[in-house]
């Protein structure tokens, strides 16, 4: 008896000494193969809970004014839980027509989805994104039992949400502009990655891409209740104010569609900035994409081109309103004054060119203001050549021509400046690129750099964000100085020379109750090989006011308009336009009420 | 009756001679020490049974607890997405275009520059800072966690009161 006991006893003794010698084998090869080790561990650990990646929502985008420009709508995705549908009970066949009835989906393809997983091993999978909530919302009121139901409604909807279980309804945060259409090549938009993230794409959305999306949060959900912890502070995406004012936008949009369609011309921009600070008011831009149908960009391509933004992203070669530059360097170094004259014969030759007027014709002995009046090419190309290459193009690269301003809008190109010391350069360009030919640059290069007339010589850096919030603050952005390419006193002798020049012209300009300066452009369209002989222009009016505190700054460009080819017929006329909103919108008084406030 | 006769025989020690030996009789019966180690058990188990039904209580309202919470994140991040939604649908009732058009159909109509009145008021400057609360979230920048209470077990109870109890005891307590 006592032997048999002994017997058991010494065998239970190996059986665990084994199961010991066992478990610690195979920890010492665990502890050797990392590789099996970390598998295993993440096995352990998706038993004990899971990881979730929580996107914080994107910042909004507001406008100057405090008006809503961007935002996020609760959207749903729908799919298939594979684990909850019940093949028998012909699940497939409730959710391919709740799918059909409510969310307008194919019932044939859903149902053979849902008969039909991809792959065995497939428990989930998305059958339609971007559902509106108000669908969703229609079908979860259908399916809420309610205490004034009937006994049998009770039943048939228990036994429908029984059918449904495997109809997952999953919401999320998607982006949403209340006018998709204003200021659309601003804003942006925001796509989706591969790995189905949202990801700013030009304009803003782009720029601030990183600051708008937050950062997304990493949190450990347990399984066991026990050990669940309150989620930590998420803070959401910083928001932007905008400098650009709503309503001042879509009423310089309407104009310039309104003149695009009137000059029949190709494309346009307008651009409408505070010269004091930079801030830019108004960017118009034609054609627009509407960016909740962003895919559709093909719409407003050119000749196959795609151009988001033109007034920072197409060069064009802006002609007679860079006079404006050349006479301003000239006045700055001192090489001509306001009195200085000069007799023009009609022509005159540059570096081997032979440069004529836009007529065609001399025009004899003319001041600098005459000049300017007339937009004597042959004149300004003389002003050119006593300048020099040198002082001339450091004037130039001073306004910022040949680089990027720096505006906070993704997608800003730098123009083309030929340098003397640039193989390609010849001095006749000295003649050409002092009437803005052979030089391109975009619609806010121009405007940034004129913006230096009207703001005592200093170019503000353009820019389109006003102030961030963060975490519930507001931080209001600083204006900058870009450069200071001239003096005071120069800024203002050439804004006097070209404010009389308007009025001595009786330009189309000029604008009831404020006094204004101008310049009217017209660039020939070069043919490559060819040259300018197109007969196609562009057509351009750089405006500003008032004259004696200016505080508006508007730069309008037609791309081959086809009414006219000049300047002073098809873009000096939309000047009074766009500053009759500005006044309005803007809160900037008539001459006569603000001086009598002095 | 025998030994109540006894004693008014007045039979003193005989009587109490057979009165020690009936409780050594007693105190030595085994089925009174099986009763005696039965009830011991009893209470034991009684005891056990008692701190069981408490820890499984505690722990049971506990997880119930967590589950709450679960749930109540989850609605927190459902009612947060319809803020949103509901301040972009703001967003567009109140857009440019929707504006003007209300505006028209009360009548109303764009200005002409030479109908604007200005008014000179001396010394007022316009304010020209746009202050915009964008926070949907802002309840959560206030930091918050859950109490003890809510995730720890009945020994960390325990051993958290009896701390309690010692530093106390010891004078250390605040």
């Amino acid at each position: 008896m006592s032997q048999d006991f002994s017997s058991r006893y010494i065998l239970l003794g190996t059986l665990f000494t084994v199961l010991a010698a066992l478990i610690f084998g195979q920890h010492v090869s665990l502890l050797l193969d990392h590789q099996r080790g970390e598998i295993l561990e993440e096995v352990r650990a998706s038993h004990l809970g899971s990881i979730w990646t929580i996107h914080p929502p994107r910042g909004l985008i507001f406008d100057r004014k405090g008006q809503l420009l961007a935002g996020n709508e609760m959207v749903y995705e729908v799919g298939i839980d594979y684990r909850a549908v019940n093949k028998e009970a012909d699940d497939a066949h409730t959710i391919a027509l709740t799918s059909n009835v409510y969310f307008g989906l194919d019932y044939y393809k859903v149902k053979v989805t849902v008969e039909n997983p991809p792959n065995p091993q497939q428990v989930y999978l998305p059958l339609a994104k971007g559902i509106e909530k108000d669908k969703v919302d229609k079908l979860q009121n259908f399916l809420e039992i309610r205490d004034t139901d009937s006994r049998l409604e009770r039943t048939e909807k228990a036994r429908l949400a029984r059918h449904l279980r495997g109809l997952v309804l999953q919401p999320y945060m998607k982006r949403v502009y209340p006018e998709p259409l204003l200021a659309s090549n601003v804003m942006g938009f925001v796509g989706y990655t591969q790995q189905a993230l949202p990801l700013g794409y030009f304009g803003v959305e782009a720029k601030y891409n990183e600051m708008l999306a937050g950062t997304p949060v990493k949190l450990w959900v347990p399984n066991d209740p026990r050990l669940v912890q309150d989620f930590p502070p998420i803070p959401e995406g910083a928001s932007l104010i905008l400098t650009i004012d709503r309503e001042l936008q879509a009423a310089v949009e309407k104009i310039l569609e309104e003149n695009i369609q009137k000059t029949k011309s190709e494309t346009g921009v307008i651009v409408v900035l505070d010269p004091k600070t930079g801030e830019v008011w108004a960017m118009a831009s034609y054609p627009r994409l509407d960016i909740s149908r962003y895919w559709d960009y093909e719409a407003i391509s050119q000749k196959g081109q795609f151009v988001f933004n033109r007034a920072i992203s197409a060069m064009y070669e802006p002609g007679s309103v860079f006079k404006v530059l050349t006479m301003a360097s000239a006045l700055d170094k001192g090489v001509v004054t306001e009195d200085t004259t000069y007799l023009d014969k009609g022509a005159i030759e540059v570096g081997g060119l032979v440069i004529y007027n836009w007529d065609r014709a001399g025009h004899g002995k003319q001041s600098m203001q005459g000049c300017m009046q007339l937009s004597l090419n042959v004149c300004l190309a003389w002003v050119a050549t006593q300048l020099g290459a040198a002082d001339l193009y450091t004037y130039l690269q001073a306004f910022g021509i040949g680089h990027t301003t720096g505006i906070d809008l993704d997608g800003e190109r730098a123009g083309i400046l030929k340098l003397p010391q640039d193989p390609l350069w010849s001095e006749s360009e000295i003649g050409t690129n002092s009437f803005g030919q052979g030089v391109s640059a975009t619609p806010i290069q121009m405007a940034a750099a004129i913006s230096a007339l009207a703001n005592d010589g200093k170019i503000m850096r353009p820019h389109i964000v006003r102030a961030i919030i963060k975490d519930g603050e507001q931080f209001m952005i600083t204006p900058s100085v870009s450069s200071i390419p001239i003096s005071a006193k120069t800024a203002r002798t050439l804004t006097e020379m070209l404010a009389r020049s308007l009025e001595a012209e009786a330009s189309s300009a000029l604008v009831d109750g404020y006094r204004v300066a101008g310049k009217t452009g017209t660039g020939e369209i070069a043919i490559p090989g060819a040259g300018y002989t197109s007969g196609e222009t562009n057509a351009s009016f750089a405006g500003w006011g008032p004259v004696d505190d200016p505080r508006f700054l508007v730069y309008i460009w037609l791309e081959k308009p086809k009414t006219s080819i000049w300047g002073s017929e098809v873009a000096a006329p939309i000047f009074p336009k766009v500053v009759e909103q500005i006044a309005l919108l803007m809160n900037i008084p008539p001459d006569r009420y603000r001086k009598a406030t002095h | 009756m025998t030994l109540a006769r006894s004693f008014k025989k007045g039979k003193g020690e005989w009587s109490m001679n057979s009165l020690r030996r009936l409780a050594q009789a007693y105190s030595t019966t085994p089925w009174r020490k099986q009763i005696s180690t039965g009830m011991l058990i009893l209470v034991i188990l009684l005891g056990v049974i008692l701190a069981a039904s408490l820890y499984l209580d505690v722990t049971a309202r506990t997880l119930a607890l967590g589950r709450a919470i679960i749930m109540m994140e989850n609605e927190i991040t459902e009612v947060e997405m319809i803020n949103a939604h509901l301040r972009t649908q703001l967003g567009i009732l109140k857009s440019s275009a929707m504006m003007e058009k209300r505006a028209l159909e009360m009548g109303f109509r764009r200005i002409e520059p030479d109908e604007e009145i200005y008014l000179i008021v001396p010394g007022y400057v316009p304010l020209d800072q746009t202050l915009v609360s964008s926070s949907s979230r802002k309840a959560q920048s206030v930091s918050y966690s859950l109490p003890p209470i809510y995730t720890q077990s009945l020994l960390d109870w325990l051993k958290s009161k009896l701390d309690a109890w010692a530093n106390s005891e010891r004078g250390s307590s605040p």
